[in-house]
Parts: structure tokens; sequence; C-alpha cells
């Protein structure tokens, strides 16, 4: 970055302050012709101004409909309920100018840029000169210079602004979506599964370089992941969903150390470690049973989920009776027993 | 190229297999032998069929026609003022109902799935683009012409005179022209409306778009994108259905009396005029395959993904 980029980016860096976000009772419906399908059903959680909060869980789990929720991108076939506070401002029920700039300006979404999150037939620096040019009155050229600091920033020659995304690596792609999400130094960054399609490799470059940036703008952030690794290394706070509610929130440390819901546990065993040596190889613990079928809320959840390879759980099952809520832990501390119902979460 | 020569040949041969002597109806009747025979031979019609597809390709190859049995002229002067007229309402029909086609299909595609504007539009699309062009073309004669009075519906108007540029460059050739020209751009906006529609559609789903949205830019900016991307299946289905079009447009030249070559063409035909019909059979398919040529070209300038090597 020459200086004068790096001075228009300090001083957009200072111009504003990470977001203190707050969900509140989130709940979301698909329309489907099968009924409606309950896909997050009502849930709260909050981050903290320059913290970064994973959200893990199986797929399906309802993880993309939470972010997509957040910046009001779900399709019109589908319901959303709740509150979603920004520095306690309702997104939701904002009308579309407020929102297109909330969008971008305090939100910016990093989605899977290996697959086609980029427009085909524009190049890949006139998207971010759009995204820059959507919502500050700047010409072509600043914003131009200013994708150029922006690339610089994740570590791609600048040169290759002018190019198409099918001439990117799908590592560069998911670079270049980043970079777009900072073009405004939104206060909130959702990341949905940045690294997924990418190899093992690349998604460590990706994560450090996100790291990075993170170190140095402090944004607040979402980072939703399948993978507990990349929650234990990035995340101050984690809440785990399943089936379209939250069952376990709280620091890092405290639920990935001790996990306390039975699903946690599932999780946190099916992720395959490397043994010390002389120990015995841990066993892979796959999660029995499918998820619940969220046409009917609540009607089945718990009823199939046994994890008779946890040895932890063998005198606690949980068990939720058809038509409850799964149980919710927050924090860890609490020496409640797993199957406590948190009817305050819900 | 070689779509050219083909056509060409077959042409040349469909014509022959028609079993008529075009010197009995066109030749004065009671002219001497001699004479018959001279004015065969001018016209290229001596000799063995062979002979005769020869002397025809080689005329092609250096752009000759060979003269009209009808206007006794050659083919050239003949035609070419009838493309120059067809290419008044082609050129600007086809660009008019392509941009305000694709145009109305990125609405109805962007519009709420299931709502009255996508259901209006399939609906009216749908009908019109049933209708054959010489209904279109009778209904706006009926409307226009007969029942208001308000436009000519035949012809290209008086030249007065006027040779050259100034024939078209003035008042009466262009209220001539309003009609063909609009009935050209309602024939082909349905196709354009259609294709558009689908791509638009397709495209909105993708992911692409959903981070177009996120950055928060107008909804008719996210429509444009949509919009781009749907231009290049349109083009692909567009060029090769040109044809048919192109058969549309003869249909309407008829029915507006339009002195254009399609015109010409089915005169001929009737004429026997065989040097005329082949000549303007042979011009239609280069349109085409230039068109088509053309459609190469813009597909690799908005498709950044196309490499010509
Ligand atoms: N537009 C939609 N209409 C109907 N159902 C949908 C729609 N989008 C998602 N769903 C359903 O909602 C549920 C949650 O989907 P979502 O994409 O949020 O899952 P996810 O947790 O992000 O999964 P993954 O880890 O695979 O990305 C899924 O069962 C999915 O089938
Ligand atoms: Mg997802």
């Amino acid at each position: 970055m020459d200086e004068a980029a790096e001075s228009d980016f300090d001083r957009r860096l200072n111009s504003k302050q990470p977001i203190h976000l707050s969900v509140k009772e989130l709940k979301v419906v698909y329309h489907t012709n099968f009924g409606p399908f309950h896909a997050v059903a009502g849930i709260s959680f909050d981050v903290r101004p320059g913290s970064v909060l994973g959200l893990v869980g199986e797929s399906g789990c309802g993880k993309s409909t939470v972010i997509k929720a957040l910046l009001r991108l779900l399709p019109e076939s589908s319901r959303t309920e709740g509150r979603v506070l920004l520095d306690g401002i309702d997104v939701l029920g904002m009308d579309s100018r407020s929102l297109r700039h909330v969008r971008w300006n305090q939100i910016a979404l990093i989605t899977q840029g290996a697959m086609n999150a980029l427009d085909p037939v524009i190049r890949v620096g006139d998207q971010i000169v759009e995204s820059i040019r959507a919502h500050e009155d700047v010409d072509y050229a600043t914003a131009w210079r200013r994708s150029e600091s922006l690339f610089a920033l994740v570590g791609l020659p600048t040169q290759r602004l002018r190019e198409f995304p099918h001439q990117f690596s799908g590592g560069m792609k998911q670079r270049a979506v980043i970079a777009m999400a900072l073009s405004l130094n939104a206060g909130l960054l959702l990341a949905d599964e940045p690294t997924t399609a990418l190899d093992p490799i690349m998604q460590d470059q990706i994560m450090s370089r996100l790291r990075k940036v993170q170190d140095l703008l402090h944004r607040s952030m979402i980072l939703v992941t399948h993978d507990i690794g990349l929650v234990a290394e990035n995340c101050d706070e984690v809440a785990v969903m399943y089936a379209g509610q939250i069952v376990e929130k709280g620091p890092v440390v405290e639920v990935l150390v001790r996990p306390r819901h039975p699903y946690t546990i599932g999780l946190h065993n099916a992720f395959p470690r490397m043994p010390e040596e002389n120990e015995e190889r841990p066993p892979l613990i796959s999660i029995a049973g499918s998820l619940p079928n969220l046409l009917e809320p609540f009607a089945n959840v718990g009823e199939l989920r046994l994890f008779p390879e946890a040895p932890q759980l063998a005198h606690e099952h949980t068990f939720v009776a058809a038509g409850e809520a799964p149980p919710v832990i927050v924090g860890n501390d609490c020496l409640e027993p797993a199957h406590h119902v948190d009817t305050q979460g819900l | 190229m070689l779509v050219v020569f083909i056509v060409s040949t077959i042409m040349f041969f469909m014509f022959r297999i028609v079993p008529s002597d075009p010197t009995v109806m066109l030749v004065e009747r009671g002219i001497s032998e001699e004479a018959r025979q001279a004015l065969l031979e001018r016209w290229g019609l001596t000799g063995s069929l062979w002979e005769q597809y020869l002397r025809y390709m080689g005329g092609l190859l250096v752009g000759d026609f060979g003269n009209s049995f009808f206007y006794r002229a050659p083919v050239w002067d003949v035609l070419l003022p009838r493309i120059v007229n067809t290419l008044w309402i082609a050129v600007p029909g086809l660009l008019l109902g392509a941009l305000i086609g694709a145009t109305l299909g990125m609405v109805v595609g962007w519009a709420r799935r299931g709502g009255a504007v996508e259901r209006g539009g399939i609906l009216i699309a749908t009908i019109i683009r049933g209708t054959p062009s010489f209904i279109i073309g009778i209904a706006l004669l009926a409307v226009f012409s007969s029942w208001l009075g308000w436009l000519p519906g035949f012809g290209m108007g008086d030249s007065g005179g006027a040779t050259g540029v100034m024939r078209y460059l003035n008042f009466n050739f262009f209220i001539h022209l309003i009609l063909p020209l609009l009935a050209v751009i309602i024939y082909f906006i349905p196709e354009n409306l259609l294709l558009m529609r689908s791509g638009v559609v397709e495209n909105r789903t993708e992911d692409y778009i959903e981070l177009v949205r996120a950055k928060g830019v107008s909804d008719q900016r996210v429509a444009w994108h949509a919009g781009r991307n749907s231009l290049l299946p349109l083009i692909t289905w567009l060029f090769p259905a040109l044809a048919e079009t192109i058969a549309g447009i003869v249909v309407i030249e008829i029915v507006f009396s339009w002195p254009g070559i399609g015109r010409e063409l089915v005169l001929a035909v009737t004429r026997q005029d065989y040097p005329v019909a082949q000549a303007a059979f042979f011009l239609l398919a280069v349109m085409i395959v230039l068109a088509n040529l053309a459609a190469d070209l813009t597909y690799g300038k908005l498709d950044p993904r196309v490499v010509y090597k």
C-alpha cells in the first residue's frame, strides 16, 4: 500500500466503530410447497463490538438463513420475525432506503467466493468499485485506487483487478470477495463458510489473512463454519446451532473444552484429531440420526439423537419430548445438568 | 461460406426443376426461332443443365447474377435499391425490437414471481409470438390506415423525383415507413422478451445476485446485473432464429407493399424470373450468414470467458 492509500485507509478505519449486534427472538419461516418450514426457530445472541462469534452446526441447521436474515436477503417466500439490532437500531423494521444504507456500509458479507459469488461478466475491480460508489460519492478513479489498496491488503496483485472472475483461482476469488467486504470498512462482517470449497492449505492462508485483517481493523464478526478447529483459532465466542435453534453458546474455551450439550459433544467428537504419540487413536464418532423434520416445529427434536459413543453422556441422555424445544445451555459455568431446559432463551 | 454455396446450388436446381419454359411466358409470341435462341443465350439458358450451372456459379463468384427476364436489366440494378429498402425496415426494426423486447423481458423477469406483471407479460408475449406476421401487419393497417386514417399503409410514397439519399430523407417516406417498421418491431419483441425473461429468472437466484443485493445498490442496478448476464443466452438463441425472422419480414413487406428484397423475391418467383429469385435467395442467405458472424463476434464481446484464438 502506498502512503496516500494508507492514510485513506486509516481515515476510514477511524471513521467507523465496530458494531454491537444484538439478535432477539429471530424466527425465519420458509413457505414451501409442503407447508411452512421453520428454518430458524427464535434465536437470540449478541456480538460484542470487535469480537468474533463462531456459528457452528451441521449442514441444514439454518446458519446461512440466520446470516441472510441479518441483511434481509431472504427470498420473498419467507417470513422473518424478531429483532436485529445494530447498535440498537432494528434492521428488520427499516424502510428500503435505510436498509440500502445498512447493507455494506454497516454490514458486509463474505460468501463462499470460490463458488459463483462474483458476477462472471464484470471485471473484479469494477465489482469492488460498484460497492464503493453505491454508498460514497467518489469518482471512479478514487474508488479504483481504493480497490487497489484493498487487493494489496488481502495479498492479491493489483493488476488482477482488471481481470474477470473466471481468470481467478478459487483462493484468489475468495480473497477478492474478502477485499470487497472490506471496501467500506463496515462495522460488522458476516463470513459464511469463507473457506469451505478450498483445499486445506488455501483454507489456512485465507483464514490467517482474515485474522490479520481482523487484528488490523477490529471489526465485529460472525464466522459460520463446520470446522471446530477454525472456531478455536478465530473466535471469542461460539454459538452451536441445531435444527434452527441455538443449543449452546458461550466463550469458545468453555464450550469447546467442556461441551455440555449432547449435540456439541457429538460435533466435538466428530472432528478428527491427530493422536498424541503412544496414544490410542481416538474413535471418530459420527452423529446418530438425522435432522428432525422442521415442517412441524419441534415435533421430533431429540427423539432420534442418541450419542452412545459419548461416555460422558451415558448417564444423562437428553431426550426432549415431541412438541418441546431442545435444551439450551448458556455459558458453561452453570452447574445445571445438560438436560436443563432454558425456556428463557427460546 | 459453405452454407452460401449449398444454398445457391439448391436454388439453381430448384428453379430448373420447375417444368416450365420462361421464354413461353416472357417472350412475345410469334418471335422467330433465331431471335428466341438469341434471347435464351443472353439469359444463360442455352447448353446443358451442367453448363448452365457452371456459368451461373462462375457468375456468382464475380458478383454477376445475370439479367432479369422481367425487367430486362442486370439483376444487381434491380435488387440493389430493393435491398436498401429492406434494410430501412429490417435494421431499425430488429434493433428496436431487440432493445424493447429485452428491456421488457428484464422488467417481467424481475417482477414478483407469480404476480400480475409476470403473468400478464408472459401471456401477451406468447399471444403475439403465436400470431403470424401478416396478421400483425393487417391489424396495424386496419387500425391506423383504414380506421383512423392516420398513416399510409401502401408502398414507400411518391419519390417526387428525388433520387439518391434524398429519396429516403423526406417526410413522405418517413410516414410510409412507420407502419411496416412498427410491424417488424412488434413481430420481433416477444421472442426477445421471453428469452430475456427466462434468463433473468434463472439468474436472479444465482449467488452473485445475492452478493450484489448485499452491497446495497439500487434494485434497478441488481436487475441490470441479472439482465447483463442474460444477454448471453439471448444472443445464442436469437441469431439461429434469424432465418425465421427474415421470413416474417418478407411477409410484412408484402402486406405493406414495401418494395424490398423479400417482396421482390416472391414476385420474381411468380414471374419465373429465375435470375432475380436466385439472387434474392442468395443475398438473403448471405445476410443470415453475416448475422450469425455478427452474433459470434458480439458474444465474444459480451462474454469475457469466450476467447478467439
Ligand atoms: N429458499 C428456501 N426455501 C425453503 N427452504 C429453504 C430455503 N433456503 C434454505 N432452506 C432450508 O432451510 C434449512 C436451513 O438452510 P441453511 O442454508 O440456512 O443451512 P446451513 O446451516 O447454512 O447449511 P450448510 O452448512 O449446508 O450451508 C435447510 O434445511 C434448507 O433446506
Ligand atoms: Mg450455509
